[in-house]
């Protein structure tokens, strides 16, 4: 029931993110007809072969649902610059900046969660020292910094890793994306190992910890099932946040390492004004972030009996 | 177990040689208040003192020696020879398990669900959908219960109960201890149970252990220290548990407060407080030393008998007949559950009413409806006067005075607060209102946390009064507090003479407090009338499962 209240609430989202984006057509500067002429040359006829291909003497609305029906059944027009469909440019450059954003979150979880743990478990000690300033410093050098210094030292002066690209077998691939997965997940990780840490000191201080030691529970389970499984909600939010904002945000670390991916094309989309493809970006963005939370509240429904049981009874 | 010569220390000395023994079979209570360190002792003998606290001397199990081994030599022995069981039922289970998954992973052996149901019957529960409910579907008392069994699966020769009934209300904490008495008894396990309630102690344990400041101070059988304490803390703490079975005229407790350990190492830890102590008390530490066999006492002295306060003549105050407040019919309920099912009651000017009853009984929901935090559904609230405003009227006194009052500000800041909330007309001043609850006048630059937890419910006290308040609620205003302070907080509360409507579980502060009383089971009134007749010939089937499962005095 509330599961479907939350579907519900995600497709009105959606919606509403719709309208906005192709308002933004609408508001251009110069009338839509210029935004969609590009560059080439503006005399009456081209501006009214425009006209009535984009169906722009229609009312408002009815634009507004032709749009969208083109849009669900996976139509976004075609490109102003690259005369190609919108859908092609995207299709291109997603597969770099989705496993840019997976390698990344990879990294932030196999590195943040266990050093967040043993920052805590190990608390006020050298190793938690070590592992606050470390996160400090990484949450306070910007990704573009990171990523030219990474470049440098890796990739120019030691040679491990390829200056430029995305390579094309997936190994390649994997070892093309290294460092810009590093630069993206280094101050991540550093908010999850905060989390991770916070959320695991105020679990060590919990009754039900101190009791499944005083009952001689082992090890695994004490920290699996009762601290990781505890620690995980809070750390699930800004993972899945984190991820959101991965595949949209990566812009900076794609210019760095001069990877064409989603980050790259959203920026010369906005530069040479091809609105259909900010258009396509922009509510793909909003509807990976809306997944993503959708996707966190559902497994907070999985993880917490608590949640689960409200749900059951709302 | 023996635990010998036990000191624990973080930042300061903590507990300052212990010596305890537990043989299987035997009930041993460890009574102490807050602060005493009877937690800590219970933490070192598992192996689980907090972090920053070590501990020396010596705690050994069947002659093994265990201070200072390792986690996994602990982790062998814990469960399955050594078991803890701790305060709160809210906390001690994870929220994330079920109750039949908690029990089955502290089995050892055979860990199928026919298992684990006979260890959930063991505890008294019977219904099997229990085992797949979750500790938020689940009473305090069932939690509990969860709880023990879970600690009792691997079959440990020793269980370590620390304040196991104290989170709970009156009726659950009596099922609760007559189950570990009763495991214990068809186990033929030991117990140590950890307790600041004396008289929870005397009721259950074959010997009584008295902490106090980091150290045991008398030792002995219950009866005997009942009839003839032989240190004259255990007096002081024995005077001042409150009885249900008749209003005393004064209600005593001991003055000042407790020391920490390390304050008072090299003399005799109570000295300070006592009215017996000579200058040889402050000189050297007072061994335990044997009285008779099995009898202990850390006092140089012998005993004073305790002075009784003879019952006087019933000093009532004076009740007139018109009233302050008027509840009728106050219904308030939260989705399905039904907090309060159509209450009335009435207090009278000068009177103190008290409300007594068990957790979800709708005490609290009533008090928040009268001071105008909730909104009720229906039913009406008269006050003394329809003009001023309600805050002006009535004031409320809750029940932790460590979380109710503001850390940062001084308690002369939050004494002159809360008094510019009253008319303008001649407003007091926090020397004034200091000086009605009985605090150094120069209290006022400090700061809460600078107080102890008497202190701070006497400020708390003075806040509620300084508007002048026609009524004053009472929410278990010591509840959090420990036997000897709670005296001194009682007795301050008949003085000032407000009229009260005082909400407490325990029927022997409600013995001394209030004039009449109103019994409340879910949400319902289920009997009122004098506080005397009410405790003495209760009629309802509720009020008297009340009142007999209060501790026998000691």
């Amino acid at each position: 029931m509330a599961v479907v209240k939350r579907l519900c609430a995600a497709v009105l989202l959606l919606g509403i993110l719709s309208v906005l984006t192709y308002g933004l057509l609408a508001a251009a500067p110069g009338g839509p007809e210029q935004v969609l002429l590009g560059g080439r040359p503006s005399t009456p006829e081209t501006r009214a072969a425009i006209r009535a291909q984009y169906h722009l003497d229609d009312p408002f609305p009815v634009r507004y649902a032709r749009w969208l029906g083109d849009a669900l059944r996976g139509d976004f027009g075609t490109s102003i610059s690259s005369r190609e469909p919108v859908t092609t440019v995207i299709a291109d450059r997603l597969p770099v900046t989705a496993g840019l954003a997976g390698y990344a979150l990879v990294l932030t979880v196999v590195v943040g969660v266990p050093a967040g743990l043993a920052a805590a478990m190990r608390r006020g000690g050298r190793l938690d020292q070590g592992i606050t300033l470390a996160s400090l410093v990484a949450l306070s050098i910007p990704s573009f910094a990171l990523s030219i210094l990474l470049l440098y030292g890796f990739a120019v002066a030691l040679g491990w890793f390829p200056v430029f690209g995305a390579g094309d077998t997936p190994m390649d691939r994997l070892v093309h994306l290294t460092l810009p997965a590093i630069a993206l997940a280094a101050a991540q990780a550093a908010i999850v190992v905060r989390q991770m840490r916070a959320a695991a000191l105020d679990l060590a201080a919990q009754d039900f910890l101190t009791f499944a030691r005083a009952r001689g529970l082992p090890r695994w389970r004490v920290w699996v099932s009762y601290a990781l499984r505890n620690a995980a909600l809070p750390v699930l939010t800004v993972g899945g946040l984190l991820l959101a904002a991965n595949l949209t945000g990566s812009v900076f670390v794609e210019q760095a390492f001069g990877l064409h991916g989603l980050g790259a094309l959203l920026i010369s989309a906005v530069g040479e004004k091809d609105i259909p493809v900010v258009q396509a970006l922009v509510l793909f963005g909003g509807a990976i972030v809306i997944l993503v939370n959708l996707l966190i509240d559902l497994a907070y429904v999985a993880v917490d009996p608590r949640v689960r049981h409200k749900a059951a009874t709302a | 177990m023996r635990i010998s010569e036990l000191r624990i220390s973080g930042s300061g000395l903590i507990v300052d040689g212990v010596d305890l023994e537990v043989s299987s079979g035997e009930t041993v209570g460890l009574v102490g208040e807050s602060g005493s360190g009877k937690s800590l002792t219970a933490r070192a003998a598992t192996g689980l003192l907090p972090k920053g606290l070590r501990a020396t001397g010596s705690v050994t199990l069947d002659g093994r020696e265990l201070l200072g081994a390792r986690e996994r030599v602990w982790r062998s022995v814990r469960g399955t020879r050594v078991s803890l069981l701790m305060q709160d039922p809210f906390a001690m289970l994870n929220p994330l398990r079920t109750a039949g998954a908690h029990v089955a992973e502290s089995l050892r052996g055979r860990r199928d669900r026919a298992e684990v149901l006979r260890r959930l019957a063991e505890v008294g529960i019977d219904d099997p959908d229990v085992a797949g409910r979750h500790p938020f579907q689940l009473s305090g008392g069932m939690r509990q219960r969860v709880a023990l069994a879970a600690a009792l699966a691997a079959d440990p020769g020793l269980l370590i109960a620390d304040e196991p009934t104290t989170a709970l209300d009156a009726t659950t904490q009596h099922e609760i201890l007559m189950l570990i008495r009763g495991l214990q008894r068809a186990r033929g396990m030991g117990v140590l149970l950890i307790t600041h309630d004396l008289r929870v102690a005397f009721e259950l344990c074959d010997r009584v252990a008295v902490m106090y400041a980091g150290r045991i101070v008398e030792q002995g059988p219950p009866a005997e220290m009942a009839k003839a304490p032989a240190h004259p803390y255990t007096a002081g703490l024995l005077a001042a548990v409150p009885t249900v079975e008749r209003r005393l005229p004064r209600l005593i407790g001991i003055r000042g407060s407790v020391p920490s350990a390390a304050q008072v190492s090299a003399t005799c830890a109570f000295a300070a407080r006592c009215d017996q102590a000579t200058s040889e008390c402050a000189h050297a530490r007072p061994p335990l030393r044997e009285l008779r066999p099995e009898r202990l006492t850390a006092c140089l002295h012998e005993v004073r008998p305790r002075t009784r306060v003879e019952e006087g003549g019933q000093e009532r105050r004076q009740v007139t007949g018109d009233e302050v407040l008027r509840v009728t019919g106050l219904r308030r309920t939260y989705g399905s559950h039904v907090a309060l099912g159509g209450v009335s009651l009435h207090v009278n000017r000068g009177e103190s009413v008290g409300v007594v009853g068990g957790s979800g009984s709708g005490k609290t929901t009533l008090a928040r409806c009268v001071l105008g935090l909730v909104r009720p559904d229906s039913g009406t609230i008269e006050l003394a006067d329809p003009v001023r405003p309600r805050h002006q009227l009535v004031q409320c006194v809750f029940q932790d005075p460590s979380t109710s009052l503001n850390p940062a500000l001084t308690v002369g800041a939050t004494l002159t607060e809360a008094a510019a909330q009253g008319p303008a007309k001649d407003r007091l001043t926090p020397a004034e209102l200091l000086e009605l609850v009985g605090l150094p006048v120069a209290y006022a630059r400090r700061r809460p946390a600078g107080l102890s937890g008497g202190e701070r419910q006497r400020v708390a006290i003075a806040r509620a009064l300084s508007v002048r308040p026609a009524l004053l609620i009472c929410d278990e205003p010591v509840a959090s507090l420990d036997v000897s302070v709670q005296a001194h907080v009682l007795e301050l509360l008949r003085e000032v003479g407000t009229s009260m409507l005082f909400i407490t579980h325990d029927l022997a502060v409600v013995r001394q407090m209030a004039d009449r009383l109103v019994v409340l089971a879910r949400g319902e009134v289920v009997e009122s009338g004098d506080t005397a007749e009410v405790l003495d010939a209760p009629a309802h089937a509720y009020t008297r499962r009340l009142v007999a499962s209060v501790p026998a005095a000691p």
